[in-house]
């Protein structure tokens, strides 16, 4: 649509590039047998980086063999580079003839003991640079045309640590890093099955960063793997820092506020939902990761409910909806009892109101607008703020704050009661993904209830909810076991059965194996 | 058109169950028990369910006719079975009915929401935001509708349960003496009914996206089943609790009818059914104008059901405006009713002896290719 606007103010567009533009080297250059070319090439498209560096050592201590070692210090174990490689290549080779180093030098350092897992020879300048751009070493060697690679590469990270955003009262508490091996590590000690696939594409054009596809291979979808494998190879960006940028890539419908893929940090809920037959998107450098196919209930469930007896886990479900409810509707339903239709409230409570609002000079909807739009003020800035004076936030807005605008009779009390009710409701919301656009909604919803009272209030949930029924993840329907109604499913959805009675895997992602057990259930689909 | 449908724009034959429900059941159920009592009296029951059984026979015309070509609209074997000229002004008619149907729909809900919700907010606005809404249903296609439908017909079932407590205070004797009012009464008030059993009549049209055709008649009969269940459990309450005299009096008398109901602390129990009422009589609304702008659409065969939908507005909007008061209004239905009964108990039978006829139809055009 831009685009249009843009031809029809005259404004021209540049030319979109393609991701091979963007590449450093164009053309595909071959290894020569010559070190000075070698190096040549490599410092004309690395030698501005500071932290680039060659290194010409001769191997095994003879004149005839110029070998450089490249590298990039910052992300390799110089250690390691010195003791374990270094010193074996300059001093361990023994050459039996001089003569025919070509065919020999190969083998030699192939059989050099090296204690490394990866290495690897490469015939392709391009590739070299990314293996060094890896953090991988690169060995030249004169006279021969291939190019040696050992992967010793030491990136900074953290260690596994305790969940920070969804933390839990029961279950595992480890969460996931930004390394990619250590996720993967992360998930592979929990499955020990042989078909737990884990495929690792390279991503994106600049930051060319690891993107680790994880799946069940007799449970997920296989029509959703492919589609998944075609997003990836289509995915045009600059760039990746973490999975949101995959997710609004990958999303069926763009056009949406709610999250499409579900965003974890805990290892155990990935598991879950690979051995429901999901997909989980590993992206190194983010603790994120993503599941496909998502489905809007999701955001409600939480590694608890499984791990608590089902009458707890049912009844906590139940009360995350009503707090969501509470979240998307409460301020609505307050402005429209109170402008519109106060002869629904029982006469003390219309009464006891009226009384309180006495004072008060504003209109209730735009008393309702201030105290909201102050309330994520509030929230937004306790996010911010460093974790000791974000508390001090919390008393000085909504404590004093609060107390003054009521003594003050900007604001009646039943205004303030509704806000902090409608904040702490917000905030049972699990995900907080899923919590930003529920409390988002609010505002239209308060608008549309000040303008039209309760009939606003049902135009408005029926245009969320179509909205929601429209919404696909990964041609899943996203709305799934409530529309299309999946009988089936609705045990694992408002409330939660019994482990017992959860014999089958949930239809709403088509897979391939129904049942969870050996135990037989009837697996007839509903769709 | 003519092409096969993917499997991905199909509805599930459940799906088609709850729209046939929600597209029938809209606006029509809140005068009905007062529009029936009028001429069947204390046996309105006996009416409907004679009114809810002549369908049966409709639907399986509809399913026939629909089975001879089913990749095709209604629109589109219009014009094979009885040529360009003829078939032309059969859709046209469809077309217009199905407008109609809609501005009358949505008249009836913006009368009741301007009596009992927004007595001051003009009613053009009011009009403006249901039209709105339905608009972007439409723009997101049949698929999205199902999948509404049959959510809602399970959210919205307390609605109609929220009506039991009054059956306490019921008189049984408003229903005596049974069969008392005469053969020709109940007969006719069978008629009455068929504005609230209108909407089934959009099989005709999406027919082609149904995913197994063999089952249609079944789904429908499904639905017909419920429709005539819902409404006859709203008339045994209205009567059971009003009696056949006080019926005449009462406008929307299934509203009235929660006015009996006090629960302490909760003020107008009526209001909440009108609350829910408003999303039933949208779902039905919204059909009818998707089922209006998708054969516009058909007929001058545009692509986009969107656009159909937007030139349909001021037709809508002026036909909105015809009826001059509550009474025109109900004096239209009728003749929609009537209207509607000639496109969907004679022409379906009709264009199916033809195709028969004239050889034309599923069976003929596969020996042909």
């Amino acid at each position: 649509m831009w685009n249009r606007i843009d031809k029809f103010f005259g404004i021209s567009q540049p030319k979109k590039e393609t991701t091979e533009h963007i590449n450093i080297a164009k053309e595909k250059i071959v290894i020569s047998e010559d070190l000075e070319t070698n190096l040549n090439n490599l410092q004309a498209n690395l030698s501005d980086s500071v932290d680039f560096n060659s290194k010409d050592i001769l191997l095994g201590g003879n004149q005839n063999y110029k070998a450089t070692v490249t590298y990039i210090v910052s992300i390799v174990n110089q250690q390691y580079l010195q003791q374990e490689i270094l010193k074996p290549l300059m001093l361990n080779i023994k050459f039996t003839s001089p003569e025919d180093t070509k065919k020999n030098i190969k083998q030699l350092v192939q059989q050099l003991p090296l204690p490394i897992g990866q290495t690897s020879f490469i015939g392709s300048l391009n590739e070299a640079i990314g293996e060094i751009l890896e953090g991988k070493v690169v060995l030249f060697i004169n006279h021969f045309d291939q190019a040696f690679v050992l992967d010793i590469k030491e990136l900074a990270s953290r260690s596994v640590e305790t969940p920070q955003i969804e933390s839990a009262t029961r279950g595992p508490q480890e969460a996931f890093t930004e390394n990619l091996e250590l996720n993967i590590s992360l998930i592979r000690k929990r499955i020990r099955d042989n078909n737990l696939m884990i495929e690792v594409h390279k991503v994106v054009a600049r930051t060319k960063t690891d993107l680790g596809v994880c799946y069940i291979n007799d449970l997920a979808d296989q029509e959703i793997l492919k589609q998944l494998n075609n997003r990836i190879n289509n995915l045009d960006l600059d760039g990746v820092v973490d999975t949101g940028y995959l997710d609004q890539y990958f999303q069926d419908n763009w056009k949406t506020p709610f999250p499409i893929f579900q965003n974890t940090e805990r290892p155990d809920k990935a598991i879950h939902n690979l051995l429901e037959g999901k997909i989980l998107l590993v992206l190194d450098g983010t603790p994120f990761v993503s599941i496909i196919p998502t489905t809007f209930i999701q955001f409600f469930q939480t590694p608890e409910d499984y791990y608590d007896i089902f009458y707890v886990g049912s009844a906590i479900r139940i009360l995350r909806l009503i707090a969501t409810f509470i979240t998307v509707s409460l301020p609505s339903l307050y402005i429209s009892l109170v402008s519109f239709h106060h002869e629904l409230l029982p006469t003390d409570l219309a009464l006891t109101i009226a009384t309180t609002r006495q004072e008060v000079p504003f209109p209730s909807y735009l008393e309702a607008v201030i105290m909201e739009v102050s309330l994520e003020l509030l929230r937004e800035s306790g996010i911010r703020l460093p974790g000791a004076i974000g508390q001090t936030i919390g008393i000085v807005g909504g404590l004093v704050l609060g107390e003054a605008a009521v003594n003050a009779g900007l604001v009646s009390p039943p205004m303030v009661i509704v806000v902090a009710i409608t904040a702490i409701s917000s905030f049972v919301i699990p995900d907080y993904e899923a919590a930003i656009p529920l409390r988002l909604l609010r505002f239209p919803l308060m608008i549309l209830a000040s303008f039209f009272s309760v009939y606003g209030i049902m135009v408005g949930w029926l245009f969320i909810l179509i909205h929601l029924c429209s919404l696909e993840s990964f041609n899943q329907p996203y709305f799934a076991p409530f529309a299309p109604i999946k009988v089936t499913d609705l045990k694992d959805s408002i409330i939660r059965v019994p482990l017992r009675l959860m014999g089958q895997r949930p239809h709403s992602t088509a897979n391939q194996q129904k049942d969870r057990q050996t135990r037989k259930g009837e697996s007839k689909d509903e769709e | 058109m003519k092409n096969k449908k993917s499997d991905r724009e199909m509805i599930a034959n459940r799906q088609l169950v709850f729209i046939i429900i929600q597209i029938t059941v809209g606006t029509g159920i809140l005068s009905l028990p007062r529009q029936i009592s009028l001429v069947s009296r204390q046996d309105s029951w006996i009416a409907v369910l004679l009114g809810g059984s002549y369908w049966v026979f409709s639907l399986f015309f509809i399913y026939k006719l629909g089975s001879q070509f089913p990749q095709q609209t209604i629109i589109e074997y219009s014009e094979i079975i009885l040529g360009s000229i003829l078939g032309k002004i059969l859709s046209l008619t469809y077309v217009l009915y199905s407008i109609t149907i809609t501005a009358l729909s949505v008249r009836i809900f913006i009368m009741v929401i301007t009596t009992y919700i927004l007595p001051k907010t003009p009613v053009s606005i009011n009009l403006s935001i249901i039209i709105i809404t339905c608009l972007y249903l439409i723009s997101k296609g049949l698929k999205t509708m199902a999948r509404l439908d049959e959510f809602l017909f399970f959210v919205l079932a307390p609605a109609y349960l929220v009506m039991i407590p009054t059956i306490l205070k019921s008189n049984w004797w408003h229903f005596k003496p049974i069969l008392g009012t005469g053969i020709k009464e109940i007969f006719d008030g069978s008629l009455i009914t068929t504005y609230s059993f209108l909407g089934p009549e959009i099989i005709l049209l999406i027919f082609p996206y149904i995913k197994e055709k063999k089952n249609i008649f079944k789904s429908s009969l499904i639905s017909l089943g419920i429709i005539t269940l819902t409404y006859l459990y709203v008339i045994i309450i209205t009567i059971g609790y009003f009696g056949v005299e006080t019926l005449q009096y009462i406008l929307w008398p299934t509203i009235n009818l929660l006015k009996a109901i006090k629960i302490p602390f909760f003020g107008r129990l009526e209001f909440f059914l009108i609350f829910l009422w408003i999303a039933i009589a949208f779902t039905s609304i919204a059909a009818f104008y998707y089922m209006a702008s998708y054969s516009v659409a058909q007929f001058f065969s545009l692509k986009n059901k969107l656009l159909s939908a937007f030139i349909l507005l001021p037709i809508i909007y002026y036909l909105f405006f015809i009826p001059k008061n509550i009474i025109e209004v109900f004096e239209y239905t009728e003749i929609v009713a009537q209207f509607g009964t000639i496109l969907i108990f004679v022409i379906p039978p009709l264009l199916l002896l033809i195709t028969k006829l004239r050889g034309l139809g599923h069976e003929s055009q596969a020996n042909n290719s």
